[in-house]
């Protein structure tokens, strides 16, 4: 069942606002406090609506999983991409935009990496940052939830 | 008249008006074109119609340099040349090719694209090849379309195929030629003419079992390919101070390959079709395409020239596909094991994020959609490097002439290129919605992926420029130092593009051939 996203945006900017400086500190750190935090329970609905998100866009799980599984491996620490597009889903979502609207942005965002050579190299394959970035979104959030 | 040189009379004199060295690409285009005319051509074989292994073992040299292939074994003394065993992959060189680009040392031709136009033309008539054209659209069709691109960055191109061996295709008409004279089994030994600048007098030949004769002409063609061009202008050097067309020691360098490389794996997302890169027939020509980047992409990352043929990965459908040669290759690959676990993830991925795109690209519901993989096969330019060269050692073949070292060198500018087009490549594949690309790791011992090898297309030692200080030869392929002595054949190339050699030096070897029957009228 689709979650509830009722969250206000000006809500959903201010919890990013209150983990922000720690997050600038350790991306990896704060995307995992973020994405598993127990409170508030306006996050823990925001989490779900991502990971809904991500499972439209993608139709076969686990090699989405398995691939954003090796961009973190390589990335380890730190990836501004990924918060930058948590962010971004995060901010459309609470806008109360379409799922398919946010899934078009997402691919939109992809065919830019592509054309501004924001490229990633995962074993010797050319990604877009954005895509490498949502893979491991879900694998982290999905990792999360079990 | 097709005759045996070892039936003519010993220390005989022949006299033409012109004499070409060598009867395979070059020098049959030549003669072919001057056949019926009023021009008395002699041509010199060192071959028979059939391979003999005595007269190929005059071929034998060493290698010194990266490795590569068996000097005997890269070309073939008989009549046809090597066109008796190529693969007749044939694509006119690019306009940027003969221009000077100012990242690439020592680029530019002293002759144009369109200057080559109307001898490319007839070039692709003796070749035997389809309709002059090269557009893809030309050669598309509702089943084999080529992809369509999000930007400018990378072009879809055309490679049309007929292995025309031109010894069997052109026996008859030199054989009737009156004006024409072949002599098979006659090898250059010696060019006669002393001091060169005022002309070759003459040129000795003799067969292998030492009968010699001398052919007498007003001008010369050395038409006998890279490695044998140059070795013939080097061996010259020894009853001289210098070697004939030395005077600069550039006789040798700058020898070039088409470097061959699967530098990466092309995963095409679901319902993409590429059967418009694959080997096909339309209207009664083979055709196949591939990728190319733009100049743009090129100038930017200062790279060469160069396109990327698209190879069924599985090895049945890449030993029948566009580049049978590639079998080792594909095998060296597959045991690299190129298309992991991830890379099925990756296709997956892509396929969910393509599918559904905003933009649009080419989907296909009918047929069924193609869910393989290509290997992107590289052909690379290679860059005019002075180190890359042939020289003379001191040993000598069963005729007494020295046999040659080949040190074959490329570096830097030729690994930015394959790793800037298969950058370029997987892009503009990943901005189209059309799959993703992995770049193959390079060979710690070599720097280079597996399977990286010359395309059997020896160029650019006798290299062209308007000044000796730069080439061999000047614009009309004339050695700059002799009025009469000229050179046919892929020597001549300054730069070699990334295109098969054998369109652009029969379309050179027709322009000389224009040129040279009014050379002998004055």
């Amino acid at each position: 069942m689709k979650p509830t996203r009722s969250l206000p945006r000006r809500t959903f900017l201010g919890s990013l606002i209150s983990v922000g400086t720690f997050g600038a500190l350790a991306p990896h750190e704060f995307l995992h406090f973020f994405v598993a935090s127990e409170r508030p329970a306006e996050r823990r609905d925001d989490r779900d609506a991502v990971l809904y998100l991500l499972r439209t866009v993608f139709s076969r799980i686990e090699s989405a999983r398995t691939v954003g599984a090796e961009y973190l491996r390589q990335i380890g620490r730190g990836s501004t991409v990924i918060e930058s597009v948590h962010a971004e889903i995060i901010d459309r979502l609470s806008d109360s935009r379409p799922d398919g609207e946010v899934a078009g942005y997402l691919k939109l965002r992809v065919r830019e990496d592509y054309v501004e050579n924001r490229i990633v190299q995962l074993d010797g394959w050319l990604l877009s940052e954005t895509e490498a970035a949502c893979c491991a979104l879900l694998h982290l959030i999905e990792d999360r939830e079990t | 008249m097709i005759v045996d040189g070892r039936e003519l009379p010993a220390d005989s004199e022949h006299s033409f008006e012109l004499c070409i060295v060598g009867a395979g690409a070059a020098g049959i285009a030549m003669a072919c074109e001057l056949a019926g005319t009023s021009v008395r051509v002699g041509v010199l074989e060192s071959g028979g119609f059939q391979l003999d292994a005595e007269t190929q073992s005059l071929a034998e040299g060493s290698n010194t340099g990266f490795p590569y292939y068996d000097l005997d074994t890269s070309r073939l003394r008989m009549f046809g040349g090597t066109t008796n065993v190529w693969g007749g992959i044939c694509r006119p060189f690019d306009s940027r090719d003969f221009r000077e680009r100012s990242w690439v040392a020592r680029s530019g031709w002293p002759v144009d694209r369109p200057e080559l136009e109307p001898y490319y033309r007839r070039a692709h008539e003796i070749c035997g090849l389809g309709p002059w054209t090269y557009a893809p659209s030309r050669w598309s069709s509702p089943s084999a379309e080529p992809f369509e691109f999000t930007t400018d960055r990378l072009e879809s191109i055309v490679f049309q195929r007929q292995p025309t061996r031109f010894g069997e295709t052109y026996r008859d008409i030199l054989d009737k030629a009156e004006n024409i004279r072949v002599m098979l089994h006659s090898n250059l030994v010696e060019l006669i003419g002393d001091p060169p600048d005022r002309g070759l007098e003459g040129v000795r030949a003799v067969t292998m079992g030492g009968k010699q004769f001398t052919v007498r002409a007003q001008a010369y063609v050395l038409a006998c390919g890279a490695l044998e061009n140059a070795r013939i202008l080097l061996a010259s050097g020894r009853r001289r101070r210098t070697a004939i067309g030395n005077e600069n020691d550039l006789v040798g360098r700058f020898f070039m390959e088409h470097l061959n490389a699967l530098g990466g794996v092309f995963v095409p997302t679901d319902r993409v079709a590429a059967s418009f890169y694959s080997e096909r027939e339309v209207n009664g020509t083979r055709v196949f395409g591939a990728l190319r980047p733009d100049i743009d992409s090129q100038r930017r990352d200062r790279a060469l020239n160069s396109c990327a043929y698209l190879v069924p990965a599985s090895l049945e459908e890449g030993v029948k596909g566009v580049a049978p040669g590639l079998v080792s290759s594909v095998v060296a690959a597959q045991s690299n094991n190129l298309l992991d676990d991830l890379g099925d993830h990756v296709r997956n991925v892509a396929s969910d994020i393509d599918d559904l795109a905003a933009y649009s690209y080419r989907r296909f519901f009918d047929p069924p959609s193609e869910r393989g993989a290509f290997y992107l096969s590289f052909h690379l330019e290679h860059a005019p490097n002075p180190s890359s060269r042939v020289k003379l050692t001191g040993e000598t073949d069963a005729l007494g002439i020295p046999r040659i070292e080949l040190h074959w060198k490329f570096g830097e500018i030729e690994r930015r290129t394959l790793r800037s087009s298969l950058r370029t490549i997987g892009r503009e594949l990943g901005a189209s919605g059309l799959g993703r690309v992995k770049a193959v790791s390079d060979r710690p011992d070599t720097g280079w992926p597996p399977g990286l090898r010359g395309a059997w297309h020896q160029m650019g030692t006798t290299r062209m420029a308007d000044s000796p200080g730069r080439g061999v030869v000047n614009a009309n392929c004339r050695v700059h130092s002799v009025p009469n002595l000229f050179v046919a054949g892929s020597s001549v190339f300054p730069t070699c593009g990334y295109a098969n050699s054998t369109l652009t030096l029969v379309a050179l070897s027709l322009r000389l051939a224009d040129h040279l029957s009014e050379f002998v009228r004055k």
